[in-house]
This record gives structure tokens, C-alpha cells and sequence, in this order.
């Protein structure tokens, strides 16, 4: 295929746009416009292939299943893995698989960019220091938000620009001296790779009971050939009455009152609302090693503070300062902790005794427990689960499931995270504790593991693929046949899950992804070549 | 002396998918909390029990109940895990008799006071000479977030 300069722009400038965090906010864009998934639907749409594009994105999101960004650690740029996988399969004409094996180095080389800007990100912290101690209010945008997103638009722009450029033109006679037995040999590393996706996936929901289910959703796939939606509605309603519910288990949801009796004094409901989604666009524009979203923090506090203290510039200050202070959690608790911050800013306006220890120590205490409730609930339980779901629709050509999937992720995430931000501003923190003594998150945590479970068993069966090519002839007639005559009689799939658990039990020990990552590869790569595997 | 599996510091105490990961890589079953602020503010106690995997027993304790509670004779199958914000707790039960193999450090958030001097760890000039205190007394330190990335010791950054 051939392809023109504006082309190559457009796809270079969807990269940079999933990567910024407006107009979805920081999760919201990283769930669902970073996605392999929708990265494969808009690359084919600019290339005049949606169709091929969105089945490629969504088998290389399977890849990426078990990405989980915790603690500011993210092992590989899925983003970079699908525009680019998406792009170049495209451009070469590449099947499927052969697309995945080009797609995983381009995202480890992502992720290393993505260290070398929260370094770099660093160099803005004593700058917005010093602007907050000469109370420049305005200023925490500009250094939290603009100078960050240009640089890091430019950077990636000309990055991916100067890959695709190059790529493209290469990709001719890379196609041809990819031919033969090479390419079948990626083929069959391609099909393996899917392995590492549910490895990682079980990494944080193999535990416990759940355990069982793997192995149940994938007989249920591998002998009865249910596919994976079958898999998700019947084990979602198998893992309800597993874990089983009973009317005390939402009674600290019923329970909420609102204890703040002196709501929107300062501020209004608009402010607080308008606050609440720049914490969601920002939070992560100037993501850094050494505050993490402590700016962004303070930079969704700033239209607030300066209502609350607009007589009182060096209250504003030192309010400023409490709240640049190092920070990290999960997106929608985080806004719930900006809300019960809010609410307790205006009482100490109002003449409450609050000194700032009882700041630093709230949000310190409740950063770390949060983000474990918080980073579990939208990225093990919601994101996995959606993403399952529209990826299968999606392999089968459906160009809708993208959007549909970008929809209902939006629509949940920010439902929860807008009652959490009221729960927050109007019950303050001893609800959110009650919330998270009744229970009812550990529940809904393990009804998601059991359901991931058999999802993933699911998976193995349907996406990774490793078939013996071992035969044994006689004067024409086939006599063994390692696959069809020992392992699909049985077990179907038996290879797949043993390559699957096996990816699974060298990250629990602690072996880097990208290590995994390399040696699936050179596993499928080199059986592909001996001709061992097909 | 009980039968300490991980000691680490982080900033974040019982943090979601961090502890899950350390969590299952060494089994432990005890997470003592070595902090005076979260031991004597009840809020903090009870948040720090709310997030607590709920197969793991929590203890929540100051660095001298602390020191006293590790050199008491271990329970049969005990696997303690370890965690302070700051090296000082550790230090304090280092200078009383305690032993460590090592220490982990994860993660020191920056702020007022205190310098990045390592991708993610910030210190003050006084948790800088807990560092090299802790050294000199031979228990080695090493810079590591999850389990996946590489150890690196913190004599070469000091």
C-alpha cells in the first residue's frame, strides 16, 4: 500500500492526541483513545481500511490486557504497540500475527520514552515551587499543564513522524525479504504472544477460589466451543451467586449522610464541578517521579483556593504549598479526596480549628488505600472486562466496537467518579472509610477476579495459538501426527494454557515483562524456523 | 527474632497493586506497619485496616512497640512483611538489637525540604544520614518498586 506524507501526519497526530489527557482526563483517554483497540479502528480509518485495522488493534490489545499502571510504573506503551502494529500491518500488507510481532517492540520502545518524560518532568517541580511561593496562582496551569503537553506533543510527533516515514518506505522490502519461511515463523510468534497478555491478566486476579474458573471458562470454550461473550454473561452470573450478596452488604451505601452542614459557602457547585474535571484532565499532564500528581493536585485546588482565600494572599500560598505536596492515587478516588479537601479548606476559612498536619496527613493516608480499592476497581474489574468483551466483537470486524467500548468505559468511570467527588465534598472521609469497611469493593473485587478468570481461559482458547507440526509418513500415507494424534485427543489447547501458565508463573516470580516478551518471542521464532510449530 | 520475610519503605504504606505484587512474591501473612502517626491517629489506623488484604493479620505500631514485638520468639508459620515511610523507624530497631537482611526502599515522595535523588525516591538531609547510619550498620539498602525491576544499591546514589 502506498502512502502519502498527510497520511503519516494524521496518524502521528492521533498518537500524540491519545496521549494527552483532554478531552477524556487522564484515565479516561489512556482507557480508551491509548487502546490498541481504538488506535487500530482510527489508523484504519486514515489508511482506508477500518475494517483489517480494527481486527489487528483489537488482537494486539490482547497483548496488552494486563497492563496495569500502578505506582507509576508502566511496563510498555500499548498506545505506540497499536497505532504503529496497526500502521505498518497496513502499509505491508502483513496477516494478523505477523502485525503483533512488529507491535511489541514499538511498545517497549514507547514505555521508554514515557521514563524519559517523567524524568524530564521533574526539571518542572522547582519552577512551580517558586511560583507558588511568590502566590502566582495563574502560573500552576502553564507549568502544569501547557509547557508539559507542547514539549511532550512536539517530541512525539517528530518520534513518530520520523518511525513512520522511515517504516513505510522500508516496509516493500521488508515484505519481501519477509517472505517464505520467515514470515511463517513470525506467524507463529505472533500467535503466541496473545499469552503474554492473560499471563500478566492472571498476575493480579489468579488467586484464591477464582483459580478454578480459569480452567473451567477454558474447558467451556475448549470442549463446548462457547465463545468469549458466552464465557463473560454465563460466569458473571456463576461468580454473583459464587460470591454471593445479601441487602447488608449495600447498607453503607443507603447509610450516606451528608454531614456538611456549611456546603458552598465560598464555592459553587460549578466550581466544585469545574475543579473536579481539571483534576481528571490534569492530574497526569506533568506526571514526575518526585511529586507524581502533586501539581496536578494542586492545579485542580487553584480556582477553589483562590475564592476561599481571595483576601488572604498569604493563606492562598501556604494553601498552595499543602497541596503540591507528593501525591498519587487512583483517578475517581483521587477526585473524592480533592471534594472532602474542598469542603475542609471552606471550614477553615469558616474559623475551624484544621491545622495543616491534618491535610498532609489525610491525603497521605488515604492516597496509598485508595489507589489499591481504586486502581483494582477500574483497571483489573472495568477496563479488562469492557475491553474483553469489545475486542472479541471486534476481531470478528465489527468497526462500531471501539466507539461503543469508548462510550460505556466514559459513561461508568465518570458516573462513579462524579458520585464519589459529592460523596467526598458533602460526607467527608468517615463515609469513605465506612465505605471501605462494609466490604461491598472486596466483593465486587472477587466477583471480577472469577469472571476474569474464566474469561481468560476463555482467551487462551480463542486467540493464542501453538500447533505441533511433528508428522511421521509412509509411502505417502500419514502415520503420526504429534497435534491431531496426542495433544488436541487430549486435551484442545492444552499447549496454549501450558504456554499461558507459563508466562503467568515467571511473572509472579518477579521476571521483568519485557523479559518474558523477548523470550516468547525468540521461543516462537526459533520453533517457527525449525518448522517445528505451524 | 520473628521471621521476617520483606522489610521495605514506602511512602504510600499498603498501596494496591505494589503490595499486591510484593504480597505474592514472599507469602507473607503479618504486615506490621512501623509508623507513630498511623499507631496513635485513629483515622489513619482504621483506613490502614480497611485497605488491608483481609487474609494477612495487620499490626500498627510505633517504632518501640515495634523493636520490642521483633525480637520476640516467632509464631510457627509466620511470614512478617515490614513497612515504614521513612528509614528512621528501621533505624531505631536496627540500633536495638533487631536484624535485617536487607532493605528495600520503594518509594520517598518529594516536598518541601527534601531532594530527588533517585527516580522516585526523595530525601531530607537527616533520612539521607538514616541511609548511610543504616549502611554502616551492614544492613544493605536497595532501590526497588515492584518486584519485576532490577535492585539497585543505594551506596552508589548516597
Amino acid at each position: 500500500m502506498n502512502v502519502s506524507i498527510l497520511q503519516i501526519c494524521l496518524i502521528a497526530l492521533w498518537y500524540c492526541f491519545s496521549n494527552i489527557c483532554w478531552p477524556f482526563g487522564s484515565m479516561g483517554q489512556w482507557a480508551t483513545l491509548n487502546r490498541p483497540l481504538v488506535g487500530g479502528l482510527v489508523v484504519g480509518l486514515i489508511l482506508n481500511d477500518p475494517v483489517q485495522g480494527v481486527i489487528i488493534g483489537a488482537t494486539i490489545n490482547i497483548i496488552y490486557l494486563g497492563i496495569i499502571s500502578a505506582g507509576g510504573s508502566l511496563p510498555s506503551d500499548s498506545g505506540m504497540a497499536g497505532v504503529m502494529g496497526t500502521a505498518f500491518a497496513l502499509i505491508g500488507g502483513l496477516d494478523v500475527n505477523a502485525a503483533l510481532a512488529l507491535a511489541v517492540p514499538m511498545g517497549l520502545f514507547g514505555s521508554v520514552l514515557e521514563v524519559i518524560t517523567m524524568t524530564g518532568q521533574c526539571f518542572l517541580v522547582p519552577l512551580a515551587d517558586k511560583w507558588i511561593e511568590e502566590g502566582k496562582a495563574n502560573r500552576i496551569k502553564l507549568v502544569n499543564v501547557w509547557i508539559p503537553y507542547v514539549v511532550k506533543s512536539v517530541i512525539r510527533f517528530v518520534i513518530c513522524f520520523i518511525i513512520l516515514y522511515f517504516g513505510a518506505s522500508a516496509m516493500d522490502n521488508v515484505t519481501e525479504m519477509l517472505s517464505g519461511r520467515v514470515l511463517d515463523a513470525l506467524s507463529v510468534m505472533g500467535g503466541m504472544l496473545p499469552a503474554i497478555g492473560v499471563g500478566l491478566m492472571l498476575l493480579t486476579i489468579f488467586k484464591g477460589r477464582a483459580r478454578l474458573f480459569l480452567f473451567l471458562g477454558f474447558l467451556a470454550t475448549s470442549f463446548l466451543g462457547l465463545n468469549t461473550i458466552a464465557v463473560a454473561l454465563t460466569f458473571g452470573i456463576i461468580a454473583v451467586l459464587v460470591v454471593g450478596f445479601t441487602p447488608d452488604d449495600f447498607a453503607a451505601f443507603s447509610n450516606i449522610e451528608e454531614t456538611n452542614d456549611a456546603t458552598y459557602k465560598f464555592i459553587s457547585k460549578k466550581d466544585l464541578t469545574r475543579s473536579w474535571l481539571n483534576w481528571h484532565w490534569f492530574c497526569e499532564s506533568c506526571y514526575n517521579y518526585e511529586r507524581m500528581q502533586g501539581l496536578g493536585f494542586c492545579n485542580a485546588m487553584v480556582p477553589l483556593l483562590k475564592k476561599i482565600y481571595k483576601d488572604d494572599q498569604e493563606a492562598l500560598i501556604s494553601a498552595m504549598k499543602r497541596h503540591s505536596m507528593f501525591f498519587n492515587t487512583d483517578h475517581n478516588f483521587g477526585g473524592m479526596i480533592l471534594g472532602i479537601c474542598a469542603s475542609m479548606e471552606e471550614q477553615r476559612k469558616l474559623g475551624a480549628d484544621i491545622p495543616d498536619e491534618a491535610f498532609v496527613s489525610l491525603k497521605s493516608g488515604l492516597m496509598g488505600p485508595c489507589a489499591g480499592v481504586g486502581d483494582t476497581l477500574s483497571q483489573v474489574v472495568l477496563l479488562p472486562v469492557l475491553s474483553v468483551i469489545f475486542i472479541n466483537l471486534a476481531s470478528q470486524g465489527a468497526v462500531w466496537a471501539p466507539v461503543a467500548y469508548t462510550v460505556l468505559f466514559l459513561g461508568i468511570f465518570y458516573g462513579v467518579g462524579y458520585w464519589l467527588l459529592n460523596i467526598g465534598y458533602k460526607s467527608g472521609g468517615e463515609t469513605v472509610l465506612k465505605l471501605m469497611e462494609s466490604g461491598i469493593f472486596d466483593k465486587v473485587i472477587e466477583v471480577a477476579s472469577i469472571l476474569g478468570c474464566a474469561v481468560m481461559g476463555a482467551l487462551v482458547c480463542s486467540f493464542v495459538s501453538f500447533n505441533w507440526n511433528v508428522t511421521m509418513v509412509t509411502e505417502g500415507v500419514e502415520i503420526f501426527n504429534l497435534q491431531t494424534g496426542v495433544f488436541d485427543a487430549i486435551l484442545p489447547n492444552m499447549m496454549p494454557l501450558l504456554l499461558t501458565m507459563g508466562v503467568y508463573g515467571l511473572a509472579k516470580k518477579g521476571v521483568k515483562s519485557s523479559h518474558i516478551t523477548f523470550a516468547t518471542m525468540a521461543l516462537g521464532f526459533v520453533l517457527g524456523m525449525l518448522g517445528l510449530v505451524a | 527474632m520473628r521471621n521476617v520475610v520483606l522489610t521495605r519503605i514506602d511512602e504510600r504504606l499498603i498501596h494496591g497493586q505494589v503490595m499486591t505484587s510484593w504480597l505474592k512474591l514472599c507469602n507473607a501473612n503479618v504486615i506490621l506497619i512501623i509508623d507513630s502517626a498511623s499507631a496513635t491517629n485513629a483515622f489513619l489506623k482504621r483506613i490502614l485496616f480497611a485497605a488491608a488484604p483481609k487474609d494477612v493479620e495487620l499490626l500498627v505500631m510505633n517504632e518501640v512497640d515495634a523493636t520490642a514485638y521483633l525480637k520476640e520468639e516467632p509464631a510457627l508459620g509466620e511470614k512478617v512483611l515490614i513497612l515504614s515511610k521513612t528509614p528512621g523507624p528501621l533505624l531505631h530497631a536496627l540500633q536495638n538489637g533487631v536484624v535485617f537482611s536487607e532493605i528495600i526502599l520503594g518509594n520517598m515522595g518529594g516536598g518541601p525540604g527534601r531532594n530527588r535523588f533517585n527516580k522516585n525516591i526523595s530525601a531530607s538531609p537527616a533520612e539521607i544520614q538514616e541511609f548511610r547510619d543504616i549502611t554502616a550498620l551492614g544492613t544493605p539498602i536497595y532501590c526497588q518498586m515492584v518486584p519485576s525491576d532490577s535492585k539497585e544499591d543505594i551506596k552508589r546514589l548516597l
